[in-house]
C-alpha cells in the first residue's frame, strides 16, 4: 500500500469514518513504522482543531421574522392574534357565540311577555277567587264591581286619587286575540256593564288575521276593573297609561269666570240707572255684551273640563296571529283554502325576511367591531414591525 | 420520542402542514451556516436559506419516501448555493463578508478575540481558495457533520470520489493554514 493511500485512510480514520480490518491492519502497521506518518496523523488532528475556529453563525432576527411571514403565508404557521379571524374553527366559535346571543335576546323577550301575562292572569285569578268569595260562582261581571266595592280586589292604580282634583286620564292597551270578533263583543259588554261610552269600534280582516280598535270612555272608578277584565281576555302586549293634571286650569276659569260675572252684575246696574245718558247707555251695553260672550265661552270651557276628567278614556288595539299553516276548516271552499294558503306563504317569506334583516342589524355592529379591532391590531403590529 | 424528518415529511405531505415548522427548527440553524459557508456572506446566506425553506415548503412532493430527508435537504441547499455562486461569479466578484465579529466570543479577552478573529479570516480565505467541490464536500464533511456516503448522495457522486475530494480538500488546507498548525504545535 503506498504512502498516499495510507495517508488517505488517516484522513478518513480522524474524520470519523469506518475502515475494513485490512485498511486499520495497513494504517496501524504503518503509523508504528513510519514518524512521519504519525506526525501526519497529529497534523490532520491539529488541523480539525484550527477548522473549529470558525464560529457558526446566529440566526438573526430578520431571518426569524422573513420566515414567520413566510410560514404564515403558507398556512404552516397560524397568528395567535389573528388566528379567531381567519381561522375556520374560529368562524364557527364567533358563529355560535352570536347565535346563542341571538338567542338569549329572544328568550328574555319571550320570558319578560310571559311575565306580564302570568301577572294579568294572576290578577284574573284572585278576581275569580273574590267572586266566589261573595257567594257567585260563575264569572259574571257585576261581582267584580261587588268585589271592588268591597275592597277585595287589590287596587292597581293608574293615578292617585286626589279629591277634587281635576285628571284626564288616557289608557291605551295592545293585545293579542284569539278571536277579533269575540274580544269587542266582550269589551263592549264590560264597557255597558259600568255605563260606559263607545266612541269608536272597528275591526278589519286581512287574510287569516284580524285586527280592531276600540274607544271607549268610563267613570274613573270604573277604569281599573274593566282594564283588569280586558286584560284577561286576551295577551297584553303592552299597556301606556297617563294622568294629567288640569286642576291649576280649572281653578283658573273658574276664577276668571266668577271675576266677569261681578262685572256682568255691576254693568246691568249701571244699565238699571235711569239718570244715564243715552250714550253711555250704549257703551254700557257693549260691555256688557263682550263680558257676556267671555262667561259663555269660560262656561263652556269648564264643561269640557269637567267632561274630560268626569271620563276615563280608553284606546284598545287588539290583532289576532294565527299559525302561518292555514287551517283547513271544514266549509271553506277550494279557492278559499288556495287563497288563504297563498296568503300564509306570501306572509310566511315576508316574515323570514324580516327576520333575516333583524339578525343582519343585530350581527352588523358586531361584525363592524370586530373590523375595526383587526385594523388595529395590523396597524400596531406594522408600527412594532417598524 | 422525537419523530423522524421522514415521519414528519409525510405528515407534511399528507396536509398537515405545522408538521414542517419542526423540521424548519431542526434545521434552520444548520442550513443557515452552511449557506453562510459556501457563500461567505451573511446577507446572501440569509436570502438563500430562506429560499431553501421555501422549496422545502412548496417542492416537499417532490421527495421520494425511500429518501433520507437530511440529504434531500442539503441536495438543495447544495444546488441553491451553487446556482449563487455562478450567478455571483458573473455579476462582481465576491466580497467576503467581515461583519463576523458579533460572532466572536465576547467572554475571551481582547488578544485571544483578536487571534480568534485572524484564525477565521485565515480559514474563510483558505476554504476561499479550495474548488467548489471540495469546498462542498469539506463543509458537509466537517461543520454539517454528514458521513462520506451522505456526501456523496448530496454531491450525487461515488464514495471513492468524496474521499479524495475531502483528502485533497485537508491537503491544501493544511498548506494554507500552515503557519496556524505550527503555531498550535510550537
Amino acid at each position: 500500500m503506498n504512502e498516499q493511500l495510507i495517508k488517505q485512510l488517516i484522513t478518513q480514520a480522524v474524520d470519523g469514518e469506518m475502515l475494513s480490518d485490512a485498511d486499520r491492519a495497513a494504517v496501524e502497521t504503518a503509523l508504528k513504522s513510519s514518524p512521519e506518518l504519525k506526525a501526519y496523523q497529529t497534523q490532520r488532528l491539529r488541523l480539525k482543531e484550527v477548522m473549529d475556529k470558525y464560529p457558526d453563525l446566529q440566526v438573526s432576527p430578520d431571518f426569524e421574522q422573513r420566515m414567520t411571514k413566510t410560514m404564515t403565508r403558507l398556512g404552516i404557521r397560524e397568528e395567535t392574534l389573528m388566528k379567531p379571524f381567519y381561522s375556520m374553527q374560529s368562524f364557527r366559535t364567533f358563529g355560535l357565540v352570536a347565535c346563542l346571543i341571538v338567542v338569549a335576546v329572544f328568550t328574555l323577550q319571550i320570558y319578560s311577555n310571559r311575565v306580564i301575562q302570568s301577572r294579568v292572569r294572576d290578577a284574573s285569578t284572585y278576581i275569580r277567587s273574590a267572586a266566589d268569595d261573595i257567594g257567585d260562582q260563575y264569572y259574571q261581571p257585576n261581582t267584580y264591581s261587588h268585589a271592588l266595592e268591597k275592597k277585595v280586589i287589590p287596587s292597581v292604580s293608574l293615578a292617585p286619587e286626589i279629591p277634587d282634583r281635576k285628571i284626564v286620564r288616557n289608557v291605551n292597551l295592545n293585545m293579542k286575540v284569539d278571536d277579533a270578533l269575540s274580544f269587542q263583543a266582550q269589551v263592549t259588554q264590560y264597557v255597558k256593564n259600568v255605563d260606559g261610552i263607545i266612541e269608536n269600534s272597528k275591526v278589519d280582516r286581512n287574510g287569516v288575521n284580524a285586527s280592531g280598535t276600540i274607544v271607549f270612555k268610563v267613570l274613573p272608578k270604573h277604569l281599573e276593573l274593566v282594564i283588569v277584565q280586558i286584560k284577561a281576555s286576551g295577551d297584553l302586549r303592552s299597556e301606556t297609561s297617563s294622568a294629567q293634571d288640569v286642576t291649576g286650569q280649572y281653578v283658573d276659569t273658574q276664577a276668571r269666570l266668577d271675576n266677569w260675572r261681578v262685572v256682568r252684575e255691576r254693568l246691568t246696574k249701571m244699565l238699571d240707572e235711569s239718570s244715564a245718558k243715552v250714550t253711555d247707555v250704549l257703551e254700557v251695553e257693549r260691555e256688557l255684551a263682550r263680558v257676556t260672550g267671555e262667561i259663555e265661552a269660560m262656561e263652556s270651557r269648564l264643561k269640557v273640563l269637567s267632561q274630560t276628567t268626569s271620563l276615563a278614556t280608553v284606546t284598545v288595539t287588539f290583532f289576532e296571529e294565527h299559525s302561518h299553516v292555514h287551517k283547513f276548516l271544514d266549509g271553506f271552499s277550494f279557492k278559499q283554502r288556495l287563497r288563504g294558503t297563498l296568503e300564509s306563504t306570501i306572509s310566511l317569506a315576508v316574515d323570514t325576511f324580516n327576520g333575516i334583516i333583524m339578525i343582519f342589524g343585530f350581527l352588523l355592529p358586531v361584525g363592524l367591531c370586530g373590523l375595526a379591532g383587526y385594523g388595529v391590531y395590523r396597524f400596531v403590529r406594522k408600527l412594532m414591525k417598524r | 420520542m422525537d419523530v423522524s424528518d421522514e415521519e414528519l415529511m409525510a405528515r407534511y405531505q399528507a396536509g398537515d402542514k405545522p408538521a414542517v415548522e419542526t423540521i424548519y427548527l431542526r434545521y434552520k440553524y444548520r442550513i443557515l451556516n452552511f449557506c453562510w459557508r459556501m457563500l461567505g456572506n451573511r446577507a446572501q446566506a440569509e436570502d438563500a436559506a430562506s429560499e431553501i425553506f421555501m422549496s422545502l415548503f412548496t417542492s416537499a412532493y417532490k421527495m421520494q419516501s425511500d429518501a433520507k430527508f437530511s440529504t434531500w435537504l442539503y441536495t438543495i441547499a447544495r444546488n441553491h448555493c451553487v446556482n449563487v455562486l455562478r450567478r455571483r461569479s458573473r455579476e462582481t466578484a465576491c466580497e467576503i463578508d467581515r461583519r463576523s465579529d458579533e460572532n466572536s466570543d465576547a467572554t475571551l479577552g481582547t488578544r485571544d478575540a483578536l487571534l480568534l478573529k485572524e484564525s477565521e479570516s485565515h480559514l474563510r480565505a483558505a476554504l476561499e481558495q479550495l474548488s467548489e467541490e471540495q469546498k462542498q464536500a469539506i463543509v458537509l464533511q466537517h461543520y454539517e457533520g454528514l458521513s462520506y456516503s451522505e456526501i456523496a448522495a448530496v454531491l450525487g457522486c461515488s464514495l471513492d470520489k468524496v474521499k479524495v475530494l475531502i483528502f485533497r480538500a485537508k491537503e491544501n488546507l493544511s498548506v494554507q493554514l500552515a503557519f496556524l498548525l505550527k503555531e498550535g504545535q510550537s
